[in-house]
């Protein structure tokens, strides 16, 4: 039971990060998860220290204010052109956090929270405090989580078109009346509200493996965006399973062991996706490369036949000599060429036939 | 104060501690203004965070081979240092080689590395391998662990780093600013790169066990950011950086081990931080609050040479000017903005502008007739 | 006049297999001073930058003064496109230019009074002498072109390969740089730069280069700066193949 409770809590997380990671990356800010994972530590500390329930929606509320925060000051700095963008980042996060860390060793020291659990979470725990839902008894996290992934379905359906927009052309946007701020606020509240949900049971690292991975293992597998979140979410859950059982073979952190498998899947994806994976593309490019050359030595004889010095330049045997060309390779090119009746050899010396530019004209 | 001094002198611990932390706030500092100088100071994040994986896996193929945990600290630096370097080419491949960009390239990167070594880091200290305990101060840090050797350790690379900046000083400037034009006269992009690359690393690694993966980055952040305001010479810039870096790093350890239950990595951060905005509001060339008073003066300038401007107007075509002057009120009648008269007529007094003639009764000084027909002929122009 | 300053033969660059320049054959006398005009995406910086070794060719090569282009690295000299750095980087005029020092000094050395007077002299050359200790972000663009061109003039080259020297400077600093300019065309020098205004080829320079992927002519101005020429290069040509000269 326990461990059906664990994969349901972390599936839940894994989806509501998955589907609020696909703009996440696609607007470039990935690393912004890092951040504001980093950056709601004092705002849940300074809720807890004031209502002292760990439980309370406070805690969430103060996460997304801190979530603000961080955009707000990094923002801020930005702006004075004091220093650039990431450092700005760079600098707001780690002190915002290193705040937080205090808080926790001076006045919560043993009593609730630990530094540690806030890296890697406590999943184990919150899976045996239950709560009883309609006669089943179900995770604490559970109902929060479902909140929290409503609330991203519902964002991200309402704003949609207006996300879209600001991400791919965001002067567009702002002249159709879209306020790119204003959405860029909206959504890293969602960040951080979605950070923070995950955050007690999944804690800041799998927060931030699993806004980015799946999303970008998902964006190496389409181009559709519709499809984008479906693929991320699945990419999540399968995540969450598989994970869990790897850790729970190792005897280790279900989030470090969820994390890993996320980063397994983007490498799967990144070589063997059959659109945009590795090897497909060295396979293209290599195909490519050889009807370049083809290219290359037909618009160098065309160059130069019918001129004075066609005779030094065409030459069969010393066009490699021309073109910097290792011999072995002007042998390949010309060899096919011939074959194909794109060139054609007259005493030695090189020519391009109908076909031959036909070929240069029609495949470009 | 001199209770620490005292301290320092003798406590064999807390002696570590400042030299180790103030090697690692000097090496980073002065290497942390090329990270910034790149934009590249997230890298310096992705770096830290995934040095984790390093240290905790050679501990492990340590214990594999060994049957023991390690405690040769060096080992465990160089394991830093390596996944470091692999995660940095990781990056570099996925964002060349991908239609993934380098922000989501960066991110992977570091939650794998960082899970990874998290995942091995629970693994560990829910086995029962000695030595291992020391393993975890690598989160946020803890300077206590530094040991003698550590220092020993920390200040050879941390030489090695600066040495080898001192050294190609030109080509990392040079590359830094413009590499194209670099590499027309010689200073090859690619190695070089690898070569700033590789200092920064070493940089990162040595601060790892005092300031912790997490916030590192803000070390080789904050330094520069704070450096860069006080100066425009690069080769200030890297010193004021490293001394900033300096003072972080010693009194972040210091008042740590002070302090009980203080944590170092936090508080050298905040100590960093705070010297940062400190710069950014009071430099004098570039800070907030200079560019605040010198926003506010131009402005009182031109309301100044406005008054002016409408006092000799109103003189002007009074030909008795000789016998008397205007109430603020007027004067404040002729410009239809608001600019706060009393004041201005209070500075031009004190310049030598405009005589109070009688009580609110302001008439124009030679001086003031001078200064207002430049005026005149500066807006004729 | 029978030496060449540049010489490209069979050039062929590509970015991720779609050519950028395709079969390029150039050759540029010593002491000329060509323009490298065409449309956007034409690949005029791409020449510049292959010629410099920035970019690797699928074929062809390129020789300065006879021979491959690390063995002259000294006497050549380069401005990049003035946008392409961080006008905020923490350095003064006078640091900029001195960099122009940096290829001749080599590994180790620093720059030292010799090199400091050089770029003192390059400052003045260009009228930017009294900017020297001027942080970079203070310069306006004409400021910039010129202290770029202060660093390629410090480096003391045989031939000067300029990226878009007038672009965003006023009539005034254009004015300055073509002086400048055709000084070191009359000592012997040679220029090869960017262009892209065709209305002052004629003024500025002697040799031109019309490029749009292909080489579509090269030589004299007076010679092959005509309508047609222009008309070929950059008329509504979409397919380039058709502007083959047989």
């Amino acid at each position: 039971m326990v461990e059906f409770n664990i994969i349901l809590i972390s599936s839940f997380t894994a989806v509501s990060c998955a589907i609020a990671g696909v703009f996440l990356i696609l607007r470039r800010m990935s690393l912004m998860s890092d951040a504001i994972s980093h950056a709601v530590l004092p705002g849940i500390i300074v809720a807890f220290l004031l209502v002292e329930d760990r439980t309370s929606p406070l805690l969430i509320f103060g996460a997304a204010l801190s979530g603000l925060i961080l955009v707000y000051l990094t923002e801020l700095i930005h702006k004075t052109k004091l220093v650039k963008e990431d450092a700005a980042v760079g600098l707001v996060f780690p002190a915002m956090f290193s705040f937080g860390v205090i808080l926790i060793t001076q006045y919560l020291s043993s009593v609730h929270f630990h530094e540690h659990s806030v890296l890697v979470g406590d999943i184990n725990l919150s899976a045996i405090n239950l709560i009883d839902i309609f006669g089943f008894s179900l995770p604490k996290a559970i109902p929060i989580l479902s909140v929290v992934l409503l609330l991203n379905i519902i964002f991200i359906s309402i704003f949609f078109k207006e996300l879209k927009l600001t991400t791919f052309d965001a002067g567009l946007a702002a002249a159709f009346g879209f306020s790119p701020v204003l959405l860029h606020y909206l959504f890293m509240s969602l960040i951080s509200i979605t950070a923070v949900a995950s955050f007690d049971t999944a804690g800041s690292i799998l927060v931030i493996a699993l806004m980015i991975a799946p999303a970008a293992s998902a964006y190496l597998l389409t181009n559709n965006l519709t499809l984008m979140f479906l693929i991320s979410g699945i990419i999540g859950i399968v995540s969450s399973v598989l994970g869990f059982y790897f850790s729970f073979w190792l005897n280790s952190t279900p989030s470090g062991g969820i994390a890993v498998i996320t980063g397994l899947i983007f490498l799967l994806t990144y070589l063997f996706s059959p659109k945009y994976g590795l090897i497909i593309k060295s396979l293209k490019q290599k195909r490519q490369r050889e009807e370049f050359y083809i290219k290359v030595l037909i618009m160098h004889i065309l160059n130069h036949q019918n001129t004075e010095i066609a005779e030094i330049e065409n030459q069969k045997s010393g066009i490699y000599h021309h073109l910097k060309w290792s011999g072995e390779r002007a042998e390949k090119v010309i060899d096919y060429c011939l074959k194909n009746n794109y060139i054609f050899e007259n005493h030695g010396i090189l020519s391009v036939s109908e076909s031959g530019k036909q070929f240069l004209n029609n495949r470009d | 104060m001199e209770d620490i001094i005292k301290l320092l002198l003798t406590d064999y611990t807390l002696r570590n501690v400042a030299i180790g932390a103030s090697i690692l706030g000097l090496v980073s500092g002065s290497l942390g203004t090329f990270a910034f100088l790149r934009k590249e100071s997230l890298m310096g994040d992705v770096v830290a965070h995934s040095s984790l994986l390093g240290i905790t896996l050679i501990f492990i193929l340590t214990y594999l081979l060994t049957g023991m945990g390690l405690k040769n600290e060096p080992m465990l630096m160089l394991g830093a240092v390596i996944s470091g370097i692999i995660a940095m080419i990781f990056v570099s491949k996925i964002t060349s080689d991908s239609r993934i960009k380098s922000d989501s390239a960066m991110g992977i990167i570091l939650a794998i590395f960082f899970g990874g070594g998290m995942f091995l880091l629970t693994m560990i200290q829910q086995s029962n391998i000695e030595n291992k305990a020391g393993l975890s101060s690598y989160l946020f840090g803890s300077a206590a662990t530094i040991s003698h050797q550590n220092v020993w350790m920390m200040s050879v690379l941390g030489f090695i780093a600066v040495l080898l900046m001192f050294i190609f000083w030109k080509e990392f400037k040079v590359h830094t600013f413009d590499p194209d034009f670099g590499e027309t006269i010689g200073v090859n992009r690619k190695n070089t790169n690898l070569l700033i690359i590789s200092v920064i690393v070493i940089a990162i690694v040595i601060g790892l066990q005092a300031v912790g993966v997490i916030l590192m980055v803000a070390l080789i952040v904050a330094p520069p950011s704070a450096a860069r305001q006080w100066t425009n010479n690069l080769k200030i810039m890297t010193i004021i950086s490293a001394i900033i870096g300096l003072v972080s790093g010693l009194i972040g350890a210091i008042a740590s081990s002070l302090v009980s239950n203080l944590p170092t990595g936090p508080t050298i951060v905040l100590v960093a931080t705070f010297i940062f905005i400190i710069s950014v509001l009071f430099s004098p060339k570039r800070g907030i609050i200079s560019e605040l008073i010198r926003k506010y003066k131009d402005k009182r300038r031109i309301l100044i040479s406005l008054a002016l401007s409408d006092m000799y107007y109103l003189e002007m075509n009074h030909d008795d000017r000789m016998s008397f002057g205007h109430s603020s009120k007027v004067i404040d009648k002729m410009n239809p903005i608001n600019y706060n008269i009393q004041k201005s007529l209070t500075i031009m007094k004190s310049e030598g502008l405009v005589n109070e003639v009688a009580k609110d009764n302001w008439k124009l000084t030679d001086k003031g007739i001078d200064r207002a027909k430049m005026i005149q002929q500066e807006k004729g122009n | 006049m029978n030496e060449l300053a540049l010489e490209i033969n069979d050039l062929t660059v590509a970015y991720r297999e779609k050519p950028v320049l395709w079969d390029i054959d150039l050759n540029v006398p010593k002491g000329v001073m060509m323009a490298i005009v065409g449309p956007n995406g034409a690949g005029k910086s791409t020449l510049i930058k292959s010629a410099l070794g920035l970019v690797k060719p699928v074929a062809g090569d390129v020789k300065i003064f006879g021979t491959d282009y690390i063995t002259q690295r000294k006497k050549v000299a380069y401005v990049p496109q003035r946008t392409s750095v961080d006008w905020d980087f923490p350095t003064t005029v006078l640091d900029v230019v001195m960099m122009g020092t940096y290829g001749k000094l080599g590994w180790f050395r620093r720059p030292g009074i010799k090199e400091k007077s050089a770029a003192l002299d390059a400052l003045q050359r260009v009228g930017m002498d009294s900017f020297a200790a001027r942080q970079i972000s203070e310069l306006s663009g004409g400021q910039q072109q010129r202290t770029f061109l202060a660093r390629a003039l410090v480096q003391d080259a045989e031939i000067y390969f300029l990226d878009e020297p007038f672009a965003g400077v006023d009539t005034k600093t254009e004015k300055h740089i073509v002086n400048i300019l055709k000084e070191l065309k009359s000592s012997g020098k040679t220029i090869i730069a960017v262009h892209h205004e065709l209305m002052t080829v004629k003024e500025y320079f002697d040799y031109i280069a019309l490029i749009n992927v292909k080489l579509v002519n090269s030589g004299k101005v007076s010679e092959i700066f005509n309508a047609e020429n222009i008309k070929l290069t950059y008329g509504g040509h979409s397919n380039i193949w058709e502007t083959n000269k047989f």
